[in-house]
């Protein structure tokens, strides 16, 4: 426990419950610190000083001053950030504070009950009494509504502004299936996973992380089904972080994940909400950080990269060739130059005379050994790839004719690499983007290098070798405790159907059972339509 | 528990780098290696084997524009001489500039004269050698030196190792006359000695002058040209006759290496008027050992078309067709037995009756070892049983020029 209680997140939560514990401090750290320690003035000008002075005068804070109650009636202030709120709902409950008659005699405590309850036509209005509390809500699209004579402030929920509209996904396109995906809004992110799952039991934990940034992040779990250990241990990860700029679900990824010295992701994100629901179901927990269309789930296993949204909603037998495809596919995008520059060098007698023969006759001219060949060609296609991705559209096009061009044709010509070389290249890179996840494509990349450089030294031998020490590897791993290779090691064979194939969904009736722990039913009636009034027995597999 | 995990990752990393210490140990850049895909072995006069390796000019058998390449032959032979095999190619490498790789060598010819004298010294080096594959086929030329047929350049497959490789396979299930037999067969027949190897024969066909010139290649009628003929018989590791027709596709039933074949048959007074195709043969022997003398039971099963018929037969009676089938049989039968007829004249075990013997009754096999082939073989009563299966007649039942 001590290891998970370290200092910052634990205490920041005492002060929000029993803000009166701590006293005025000056902390040397920050500013930020320094007013969390701070409550609010019963004087309203000394307040607004306050603020003024905190955000040095920042132009898109904005107050408005009014009187409230008449012509005996005390002073007050509105204060909103510019763009974070929604301009209709601040002028609607302005206007009824306005025009609302209040008697300005009655005390501070009971005016501000009366606005809260009478008057202000906003569905969440909530008090402040810190100065922490007060510039989380100002900052995060909340209206303050500060009264003289007071030493706490209304809060307004007035967020809005201009985000993003939810879009068709732009890195996980899907044939059939939902066209909708994650925003930078975390409400919008939220809404959209609640709206595919109405259960009650879909909790939503919100939580504050980034010293500078004070980003939100919503720990998304569906009691009952999730593992609460799991759950724990994700929100203490999360409390842990004490970084300044959490700017992306990327960098909560690199927090928290198991691993970091390995080129497998232990940490799986989406930016599809079907794909996160699916995933809660399954009793994973979803990490929803604001400003990030991307939603990290976890516990993350090796297959979880493999399986695209389109296999769940095609029949079962297309998705068993596709699923089988991509496993081959990414195998291919592992090995395939390795396998070139192995047989071409160490293993001629392992291809047949007349494809020998052709090798050799297209190597004959080119002045390089084969794996420099391999390792030329291959930079520049990453090359290519990676500025393919950087450039604008219009010019990533041109970018693509050069490569073609250049390597496809001159290359060849110039006798700098054969052309089984290139088309050896170009299979790998094909087959490099058959992957579904970027993530693991990505890391095959990586590992092709390395895999190639072996294979340079001691032919198949070294492929051997290197894949072992990736399955060694791949079977060390944990995501949040849970074997990163289940349920192919440890064999699970009930969830065995969701691997390298998929079955059909009615005989998918476990959920992953190392993840859930409890609850491991999907389904446990036979799904199979019969003709009606022929009643089945139970087990009956066949109808 | 530091120290501990600081010593394992430390043997990892020893290990790991320990496989770099003797990397690249057999590492051959393609265009380091000359790529050999037949080897011809001859005998000189003093005693010395002379090697002829057949090279293949990678770059002139592919279409060379786009590679910008010289056109030349699309092979090179080299020869050596010397007393062991080993040594021959070791010497071949004062004329070639890259190391010659033996994967891929298909084919083994062996001179004429030398398969009479006894090969068995010579094959040892094919079988030992790492590099070697005794998948290659063997064939003896007939009538010339190995290394003629070797150095021959032939049209349409312009390796001709590769042409004569594939072209044994071919006629094997074509004709059925000859043979594609790999060395591995050869040198397990050898070695068991309960069984002669036949070897497929390759001549020199037009003029062998030219047969190594480019113009050959680009002839339409070739003006030289290896042709796969006939079968050499063996006795041990001897060559003693040279066979074809009826009695080498007896033999080869006999071996059950057939594949297909064409038979004509006889029709009542015409002379082979029908001929039929053989598409499926099945051939078993079963020893059996009675009274210190082994006995056979050849069993045969043939399937196949009656594919042209030059006499009027109504063949779509089925009586007709269970007819021919008999007619076949009898043909089929007659073949086997003169081949076996043969073998026993000649003293050799062609159809590898000792070795099916062997397996059976290794005991008395090795009993009877020393003389099956002079005292045995000749004694040893056949019964040869052969069901033939016309399965269909083709595209007709009766020829059109049928009479009613």
């Amino acid at each position: 426990m001590s290891l998970f209680s370290k200092p910052f997140g634990k205490k920041k939560k005492n002060d929000k419950n029993r803000p009166e514990e701590k006293p005025v401090s000056q902390d040397p750290r920050g500013q930020a610190d320094w007013i969390e320690k701070q409550f609010l003035d019963q004087n309203l000008d000394k307040n607004i000083e306050f603020l003024q002075k905190t955000t040095g005068n920042s132009s898109d804070i904005q107050y408005r001053h009014v009187t409230l109650g008449g012509n005996s009636g005390r002073k007050a202030c509105i204060v909103i950030t510019e763009g974070l709120v929604e301009n209709l709902l601040v002028l609607g409950f302005l206007e009824s504070i306005l025009e609302k008659e209040m008697d300005g005699q009655i005390p501070s405590e009971q005016m501000m009950e009366q606005l809260r309850e009478r008057i202000l036509p906003i569905s969440k209005v909530g008090t402040v009494q810190t100065w922490t509390d007060l510039f989380h809500a100002l900052l995060s699209g909340q209206s303050i509504l500060l009264l003289d004579g007071m030493a706490k402030a209304l809060t307004v929920s007035t967020e809005g502004g201009e985000f993003r509209s939810i879009q068709e996904p732009t890195s996980e396109v899907s044939i059939r299936g939902p066209k909708d995906s994650f925003t930078e809004s975390l409400i919008t992110n939220t809404a959209l996973i609640r709206r595919r799952i109405k259960n009650p039991n879909l909790w939503v934990e919100r939580l504050e992380i980034g010293k500078v940034t004070k980003t939100e992040v919503n720990v998304i779990y569906i009691k009952g089904i999730a593992n609460d250990k799991i759950v724990q241990e994700v929100k203490e990860r999360l409390q842990r972080i004490e970084y300044g700029q959490v700017l992306d679900s990327g960098t909560v990824e690199q927090f928290i994940e198991d691993q970091t010295f390995s080129p497998f992701p232990t940490v799986y994100h989406t930016e599809r909400p079907d794909v996160v629901s699916s995933n809660l179901a399954e009793g994973r927990v979803a990490i929803v950080c604001d400003g990030s269309p991307f939603v990290l789930t976890v516990p993350a296993l090796f297959v979880e990269f493999f399986q695209a949204t389109d296999d769940y909603y095609a029949r079962f037998d297309i998705s068993v060739a596709i699923r089988f495809l991509r496993v081959i596919a990414f195998f291919i995008s592992l090995i395939a130059p390795a396998t070139y520059v192995a047989i071409t060098t160490f293993h001629h007698e392992m291809i047949p005379t007349i494809l020998l023969l052709s090798i050799a006759a297209q190597r004959e001219a080119v002045p390089f050994p084969a794996f420099l060949e391999a390792f030329l060609m291959e930079m520049a296609f990453e090359i290519l790839r990676e500025a393919g991705i950087r450039l604008p559209r219009f010019i990533g096009q041109t970018v693509s004719i050069v490569g073609a061009l250049v390597i496809g044709q001159a290359a060849v010509q110039a006798n700098l690499v054969s052309p089984a070389m290139v088309i050896v290249v170009s299979i790998t890179g094909i087959a490099s983007f058959a992957t579904p996840s970027y993530s693991v494509a990505i890391s095959a990349r990586l590992i092709r290098f390395a895999i190639m450089i072996l294979a340079a030294f001691i032919g198949f031998y070294g492929i051997v070798i290197s894949l072992m020490f990736m399955v060694l590897h791949l079977n060390s791993l944990r995501s949040f405790g849970v074997p990163y290779m289940e349920p192919l090691s440890p064999m699970i064979f009930s969830e065995l159907g969701d691997t390298l194939v998929r079955m059909p969904v009615r005989t998918l009736k476990m959920r992953p059972k190392l993840i859930s722990q409890k609850n491991k039913f999907r389904l446990k009636t036979e799904q199979q339509p019969g003709p009606s009034g022929n009643k089945r027995k139970k087990g009956d597999d066949n109808g | 528990m530091k120290n501990i995990r600081k010593g394992i990752g430390l043997t990892m990393i020893i290990c790991l780098l320990s496989t770099f210490l003797y990397g690249c140990w057999s590492k051959k850049e393609l265009t380091e290696i000359a790529i050999v895909v037949g080897i011809g072995i001859d005998k000189n006069e003093n005693g010395t084997y002379r090697a002829s390796v057949q090279v293949v000019n990678p770059r002139n058998i592919t279409s060379g524009q786009q590679l910008g390449g010289l056109t030349g032959p699309p092979i090179t032979v080299y020869h050596g001489d010397g007393h062991t095999l080993l040594e021959v190619a070791r010497e071949v490498t004062k004329v070639v500039s890259r190391e010659l790789l033996f994967d891929h060598c298909n084919l083994v010819v062996i001179q004429e004269d030398l398969a009479k004298e006894g090969i068995k010294e010579i094959l040892d080096v094919l079988e030992r050698s790492p590099d070697f594959r005794t998948t290659a086929l063997i064939a003896i030329a007939k009538g010339t030196k190995a290394q003629n047929i070797i150095k021959t350049v032939t049209p349409v497959d312009y390796v001709s190792a590769q042409k004569i490789t594939y072209g044994l396979e071919n006629t094997q299930a074509r004709l059925g006359e000859n043979i594609a037999l790999e060395l591995s067969q050869f040198i397990n027949d050898l070695y068991h000695v309960g069984a002669s190897p036949v070897v497929s024969g390759i001549e020199m066909i037009g003029d062998e002058e030219k047969a190594a010139s480019e113009e050959n290649a680009k002839s339409t009628i070739p003006l030289a040209n290896v042709k796969i003929n006939k079968l050499a018989v063996f006795k041990e590791d001897r060559m003693i006759d040279w066979i074809d027709g009826d009695k080498a596709k007896g033999i080869i039933m006999l071996r059950n290496l057939l594949k297909g074949t064409v038979v004509n048959l006889d029709w009542k007074e015409h002379k082979e008027a029908i001929s039929v195709t053989i598409h499926r043969a099945i051939v078993k022997i079963k020893p059996s050992y009675k009274n210190g003398k082994p006995t056979f039971l050849i069993k045969g099963r043939f399937e196949g078309n009656i594919s042209e018929v030059q006499v009027p037969i109504p063949l779509n009676e089925p009586a007709m067709v269970a007819e021919v089938e008999n007619i076949l049989s009898e043909k089929l039968k007659k073949m086997m037995e003169e081949a076996l007829d043969y073998a026993k004249e000649k003293q050799t075990d062609l159809a590898g009756l000792g070795e099916k013997f062997r397996l059976k009754y290794p005991k008395e096999y090795f009993q009877l070892r020393a003389d099956w082939n002079e005292k045995i073989l000749p004694e040893i009563v056949v019964d040869i049983k052969v069901k033939s299966i016309l399965r269909r007649t083709d595209m007709k039942f009766e020829p059109f020029f049928i009479k009613d």
